[in-house]
C-alpha cells in the first residue's frame, strides 16, 4: 500500500505538535525559587556504592533531610577515580541542587598529574568537610617486622623488595607511600589495585607484604593484621595501641578527607545554607557515635576553613610530588 | 560489495587501527603501555593473516542473512541516520521530547499501512511517556531536560 | 546454635518477609529484563529505603532483588538478543536462536528451572562452606587473575563457530577498546583523543546494550515485512514438566554449572559476568553434540543460567565472611549491612546469627519463588511481544535502552557510547565480526591487564618473574585449563577431518558442490 502525500504531511504535523507540547511542559529555568531548598537535592558520590563515601552519605541522608526539609537523593557516578563526577559537577547548574562528595587528596592530585582532568581543584567550591579516614600501614600477623623501624631498615637494605598494597595509582594511599619513601629515602614496590576492597583482599591473601589502608578497613580486619603506624597527628582513638608516623620520627600524616562541594559559580547564600545543614549532621551525637564505631573520624570544618585547608594541602602535595619527580 | 572485498577491507581497517594503537602507546609510561602494545601486536598479526588468507582465496566466508539488496542497505542507512538524529536531540530538547521525536521518526521510516502504523506509533508514544514518568518520578533519575529546562 | 536456626526460620516465615520475597523477586526480574538496568542499580536505589526497615526485612528484600535480577536478564537475552544484565551474555548464544525457531517459551522455562537450581545449590554452598571458600577466594592474586582472564579468552573459540580467526581479531578489538581511559597502573591517560568523557573508558553496560541490542533492533526493523510482529510464538502445553524431565537427563551439566558458577562468583572482580560464559564453554567442551550449540540448544541456556544464579551466592560468600565483595551487587549489599550496624566477619554468624541465617534461608525462598513468578511473567512477556508490532517495539526498546544506559551513572556520555557502539557493531557484524568475542575482550581486558601488570611488579620485587607467573598451584591449574581449552577443539576438529577417510571424502565432495561454504 503506497503512502500518500497527505498522510506524510499529517505525520509531520503530528511530530511538530508533539515536540511543541512536550517542550512546553519541560520546566523552564528561570522559575523563581521561593527559598532554597524547595525540591529534592542530588547528593552525588564519585565512587561505587558500598565504599566509604557511600556509607557516610547513607548515614548522613536522614539528618540532612531533617535539616533541609527536602528529599536528598544519593546517586553514584564512579569513574576515572572520581574525576567523572567532579568534571560533571563543574558543568552542573550552580543552584545548589547538585552536591558532590569531594575527596582529599584526590581532587588535588588528579589535576596535577593529568593534563586535562576535566576540573581544577579551585573549581570545586568547598562547602563542608565532615569526615576522614586516617591511613595506616599494616603487615601480616606472622610477619617478621614488629615495628615500622624494622620494616624501614629491611627496605633500606633491600630496595624494592617489600610490596605494599594500596587502593590505586595517585590515590591517598599512593601519596602516603610516596611521602614515606621521600622522608626515609627508601624504596618499596607499590601494587595498586582498583579500589580499597581489592587492595585489602590482595593483602589478606598474602600476595603483598604490607598494606596501606583506611582506618575503617584496618578496624574490620584488625585480627588479621599488625598495624605498624597510623597517619593521625595524635593517637587514633579506635586503635589506641598503634603509634603514629609522627611518633616514630616520620613527619607525615596520611588520610583521606571527605567533604562536599558545589559548582564554582554557586551563590554564597546557597553555600551557607548547605554548610549549615552539614554542620547540623556533624553535630548530631548519634551520627558521630555510629560513624566513629566504624572507624571514621568526624570533623566540623566549614566552607572558609575548608578552602584554607585545601590551599595548604595543595602546596604540600605539590612539593612532595615535585621532589619525587612525579610531576 | 562481495564478501571477499568486505573481508579484505575490514582486515585492512583492523590493521590500521592496531598499528595506531601500538604506536600511540609508545608515549605512555612503561607499565601503562605493555598491555596495549602486546594486544595490538597480536591483533595486527591476526588481521594480517586474515588479509593474506582472503587474498589467496582461503578466507573465511560468512554469508550474512537477508542478502545484499540495495533497498535493504538504504533502509538500514536511513534507520541509522534516524538513530543519530534522536541521540543528538536528547541533550537539545530533553529525553522525553527526543524520545517522542524518535518514535515518530522511526514510525515514519518503517511506514507500512495507514491504520496499523498510526496505532503502533501512538502505543509507542504512550509507553514512552509512562516509562519516562516511572524513571523520573518514581526512581528520581534526573534526565537531561534540554535547552528549555 | 539450634535455637538460632529455629529463630532464623521463624524470621523468614513471617508474613512481611514472605511478601518482600515475592515483591523483591518480581521487581528484580523486571529490572533484570530491561536492558540497561542492572541488579547493582536496583539494589543501590533501594538501600536508602531499607534503612528504615528491620534489618532482616531490608536484607530479604535486597537479596530477593539480586536473585531475581540475575535471572531476569535471561528474558531480554532470549527475546531480543540483548543480555538484560552482563551475566546473561552466554544466554543469548542459544536462547535467542531458540526464540527465532519459535521456542521462546521453552527457552524461558529452561532459564527459569536452571536459575532456580543454580540459585539453590549456590545458597547451600553459602550456608555450609562459606569460611573455607572465602579463604580460597583470597588466594586469587594477580597471577591467578591473569591466567583466569587468559582462560576466559579461550572461550572465544567456542563462541565463534564460523571463523576462529575472526573471533580472535574480534576479541583483540575488545581488549584494545578496554584499554581506553586511565591506565590502572602508572596512570597514563590512554586513547582519549583529548576528551575528558573518554577518561573513564568505554562503560561496559552501555557498550553491551550497543553491541547486542542496537544491531538487533535494526535487523528487526529491516526484516519484518509481512506480519510486522517480532517473534514467532508457538504455544505449548505442559512445557515445565517436559523441560524438567529433559534437564534431569543431564545431571552432570546442572551440577557442574552450579559448582562452577558458585566458585567463579567467589572470585572478587570476576563474578557473575564470567560465570555464565565459562559454564557455557565447559558445556560445549564436554558435550557430545557440540555442533548443536549456538543454534538453539537448551543445554546452552541451562549451562549459562544455572551458573549465573549460583554466582549470586558465590559473590556473597567472601562478602559476608571477609567483607570483600565478589561482585558489584554484593558490594552494595555490604554497604546495606554496614548501615544496619552489621559488620562482615565471624560475628555475623554468631551475634547476628539469627538475622544472617534468616537472610540465607530467604535466598532459598527467593530462588524457589522465581519458578512460579518467572513462568508467569515469562509467559506474559512472550505473549505480549508476539502481539506487538515492530513499529512499537523497536523505538520503545531503543528508548528503554537509552533510559537504562543513562540511569546507571546519570552520564549522558553513556547514551552516546551505546549508540556509537551500536552503529559500530552493526558495521562489524556486516564484516563478519560477531559481538560475542568483542564483548568478551571488553570484559576480560581490565582483568587481564591488571593481573599482568601487578604480577610484573610482584616479579620485579621478588626478583623472579617465572616464580610469580608459573610458581603457584592455582595458577598452574588455570594454565592447564587454558591449554586444554585451546587444544581440545583443535584436536576434535583434526580427528573429524582425518579420522575416518570416508568423512574426509564426503567433506571434499560437499566442498565441490558448495564452494562458498566455510571450513
Amino acid at each position: 500500500m503506497t503512502t500518500t502525500h497527505t498522510q506524510r504531511i499529517r505525520v509531520l504535523a503530528l511530530t511538530l505538535a508533539t515536540i511543541a507540547l512536550i517542550a512546553a511542559h519541560v520546566p523552564a529555568a528561570g522559575q523563581a525559587e521561593d527559598s532554597f531548598p524547595s525540591r529534592s537535592i542530588s547528593y552525588v558520590i564519585p565512587f561505587n556504592p558500598g565504599g566509604q563515601s557511600d556509607v557516610t552519605a547513607q548515614y548522613q541522608k536522614q539528618y540532612l533531610e531533617e535539616a533541609l526539609g527536602v528529599n536528598v537523593v544519593i546517586r553514584h557516578q564512579p569513574g576515572a577515580g572520581g574525576a567523572l563526577a567532579w568534571s560533571n559537577l563543574v558543568k552542573a547548574r550552580p543552584d545548589g541542587y547538585t552536591v558532590t562528595g569531594n575527596n582529599i587528596p584526590h581532587i588535588i592530585i588528579q589535576p596535577m598529574v593529568r593534563d586535562n582532568a576535566g576540573f581544577t581543584t579551585e573549581e570545586l567550591k568547598p562547602v563542608y568537610l565532615f569526615q576522614s579516614t586516617p591511613i595506616g600501614l599494616a603487615v601480616a600477623p606472622d610477619s617478621p617486622f614488629d615495628t615500622l623501624q624494622e620494616l624501614l631498615d629491611h627496605a633500606e637494605e633491600n630496595p624494592g623488595e617489600i610490596t605494599v598494597s594500596g587502593s590505586g595509582t595517585h590515590s591517598g594511599h599512593h601519596l602516603a607511600l610516596l611521602q614515606m619513601q621521600y622522608l626515609t629515602d627508601t624504596e618499596f614496590t607499590y601494587i595498586p589495585a582498583t579500589g580499597a576492597a581489592p587492595s585489602v583482599a590482595a593483602f589478606l591473601g598474602g600476595h603483598t607484604d604490607a598494606l596501606l589502608a583506611n582506618s575503617t578497613d584496618l578496624l574490620s580486619h584488625s585480627g588479621d593484621m599488625k598495624v605498624l603506624a597510623i597517619g593521625t597527628e595524635q593517637r587514633f582513638r579506635a586503635l589506641p595501641d598503634v603509634p603514629t608516623f609522627i611518633e616514630q620520627d616520620l613527619a607525615m600524616t596520611a588520610g583521606i578527607d571527605r567533604g562536599v562541594a558545589v559548582p564554582p559559580e554557586t551563590p554564597d547564600e546557597i553555600v551557607a545554607a548547605l554548610e549549615e545543614a552539614f554542620a547540623q549532621v556533624s553535630a548530631n551525637e548519634q551520627f558521630v557515635t555510629e560513624m566513629e564505631e566504624l572507624g571514621f573520624v568526624i570533623h566540623s570544618i566549614g566552607a572558609a576553613e575548608f578552602a584554607t585547608y585545601l590551599e595548604r594541602r595543595t602546596e604540600e602535595i605539590d612539593t612532595v610530588l615535585r621532589e619525587l619527580g612525579e610531576i | 560489495m562481495t564478501v571477499r572485498t568486505r573481508n579484505l577491507v575490514s582486515a585492512i581497517a583492523v590493521l590500521l587501527v592496531s598499528a595506531y594503537w601500538f604506536v600511540e602507546a609508545g608515549g605512555f609510561r612503561p607499565l601503562s603501555r605493555i598491555f596495549p602494545q602486546v594486544v595490538a601486536g597480536i591483533v595486527f598479526v591476526s588481521a594480517l593473516t586474515l588479509a593474506v588468507l582472503t587474498i589467496i582465496g582461503h578466507g573465511p566466508v560468512i554469508q550474512m542473512a537477508g542478502g545484499d539488496s540495495g533497498t535493504r542497505h538504504r533502509r538500514s542507512a536511513t534507520l541509522m541516520g534516524a538513530l543519530v538524529v534522536w541521540t543528538v536531540l536528547v541533550p537539545l530538547i530533553g529525553m522525553l521530547a527526543a524520545g517522542a521525536v524518535g518514535v515518530i521518526l522511526m514510525g515514519v521510516i518503517t511506514f507500512r499501512g495507514h491504520h496499523g502504523t498510526i496505532r503502533a506509533i501512538l502505543i509507542a508514544l504512550v509507553s514512552v511517556v509512562v516509562f519516562y514518568g516511572l524513571f523520573r518520578f518514581v526512581l528520581f533519575v534526573p534526565f537531561p531536560a534540554g535547552v528549555f529546562g | 546454635m539450634g535455637t538460632m536456626l529455629t529463630q532464623a526460620l521463624m524470621g523468614v516465615l513471617d508474613p512481611i518477609s514472605l511478601v518482600l520475597v515475592v515483591l523483591g523477586v518480581s521487581a528484580g526480574i523486571l529490572v533484570g529484563a530491561l536492558p540497561g538496568l542492572t541488579a547493582t542499580m536496583a539494589i543501590a536505589l533501594l538501600v536508602p529505603f531499607t534503612f528504615g526497615m528491620a534489618p532482616i526485612h531490608g536484607l530479604v528484600l535486597l537479596g530477593a532483588i539480586y536473585s531475581g535480577a540475575i535471572y531476569g536478564g535471561s528474558f531480554s537475552a532470549i527475546l531480543i538478543n540483548t543480555p538484560g544484565t552482563p551475566s546473561a551474555i552466554a544466554t543469548t548464544f542459544d536462547g535467542f536462536p531458540m526464540a527465532q525457531k519459535g521456542e521462546a517459551y521453552r527457552a524461558i522455562v529452561t532459564a527459569t528451572l536452571a536459575s532456580v537450581f543454580g540459585g539453590v545449590v549456590g545458597v547451600v554452598f553459602l550456608i555450609f562452606l562459606s569460611p573455607p571458600l572465602a579463604r580460597a577466594s583470597l588466594s586469587f592474586g594477580p597471577p591467578e587473575y591473569f591466567w583466569l582472564a587468559a582462560f576466559g579468552l579461550t572461550i572465544i573459540a567456542a563462541v565463534s563457530p564460523r571463523s576462529t580467526l575472526k573471533g580472535l581479531v574480534g576479541g583483540g578489538i575488545g581488549l584494545l577498546i578496554s584499554t581506553i581511559g586511565i591506565a590502572p597502573i602508572e596512570g597514563s591517560v590512554r586513547y582519549t583523543f583529548g576528551t575528558v568523557a573518554l577518561q573513564n573508558g568505554i562503560a561496559l553496560i552501555p557498550a553491551l546494550i550497543g553491541f547486542f541490542c542496537i544491531p538487533e533492533v535494526l535487523r528487526m526493523v529491516e526484516e519484518s515485512h509481512e506480519s510486522g510482529t517480532v517473534i514467532p510464538y508457538k504455544r505449548q502445553r505442559k512445557m515445565v514438566t517436559r523441560v524438567f524431565h529433559r534437564l534431569l537427563r543431564h545431571p552432570w551439566l546442572m551440577i557442574r554449572s552450579s559448582v562452577l558458577g558458585t566458585f567463579i562468583g567467589i572470585i572478587p572482580g570476576a563474578g557473575g559476568n564470567i560465570a555464565g560464559l565459562v559454564s557455557y564453554n565447559e558445556a560445549i567442551r564436554t558435550s557430545k553434540k557440540k555442533s548443536s550449540f549456538g543454534k538453539g540448544s537448551m543445554e546452552g541456556v541451562a549451562a549459562s543460567e544455572t551458573a549465573n544464579n549460583a554466582s549470586v551466592s558465590g559473590a556473597l560468600i567472601p562478602m559476608l565472611t571477609l567483607g570483600v565483595p565478589g561482585a558489584p551487587p554484593a558490594a552494595v549489599l555490604f554497604g546495606a549491612l554496614l548501615l544496619q550496624g552489621m559488620r562482615p566477619g565471624a560475628e555475623l554468624f554468631t551475634s547476628h546469627g539469627t538475622i544472617t541465617y534468616a537472610f540465607l534461608f530467604s535466598l532459598i525462598l527467593a530462588n524457589l519463588a522465581m519458578l512460579p513468578l518467572g513462568i508467569l511473567l515469562g509467559r506474559a512477556v512472550a505473549r505480549l511481544m508476539q502481539q506487538v508490532r515492530v513499529q512499537t517495539m523497536a523505538p520503545l526498546i531503543i528508548f528503554l535502552s537509552m533510559v537504562g544506559s543513562y540511569s546507571i551513572y546519570n552520564n549522558i556520555a553513556d547514551i552516546y557510547t551505546m549508540v556509537g557502539v551500536g552503529l559500530a557493531a552493526h558495521a562489524l557484524r556486516k564484516a563478519g565480526f560477531m559481538p560475542g568475542p568483542i564483548v568478551l575482550g571488553l570484559i576480560l581486558g581490565p582483568i587481564a591487564e591488571q593481573g599482568l601488570t601487578q604480577s610484573l611488579l610482584l616479579g620485579r620485587a621478588r626478583g623472579s618473574l617465572t616464580s610469580v607467573f608459573f610458581g603457584r598451584p592455582i595458577s598452574l591449574i588455570l594454565i592447564v585449563l587454558t591449554v586444554v581449552s585451546i587444544l581440545a577443539p583443535m584436536i576434535v576438529q583434526y580427528r573429524e577431518r582425518h579420522g575416518k577417510g570416508g568423512t574426509l571424502k564426503a567433506v571434499k565432495q560437499l566442498k565441490q558442490e558448495h564452494p562458498e561454504s566455510s571450513l
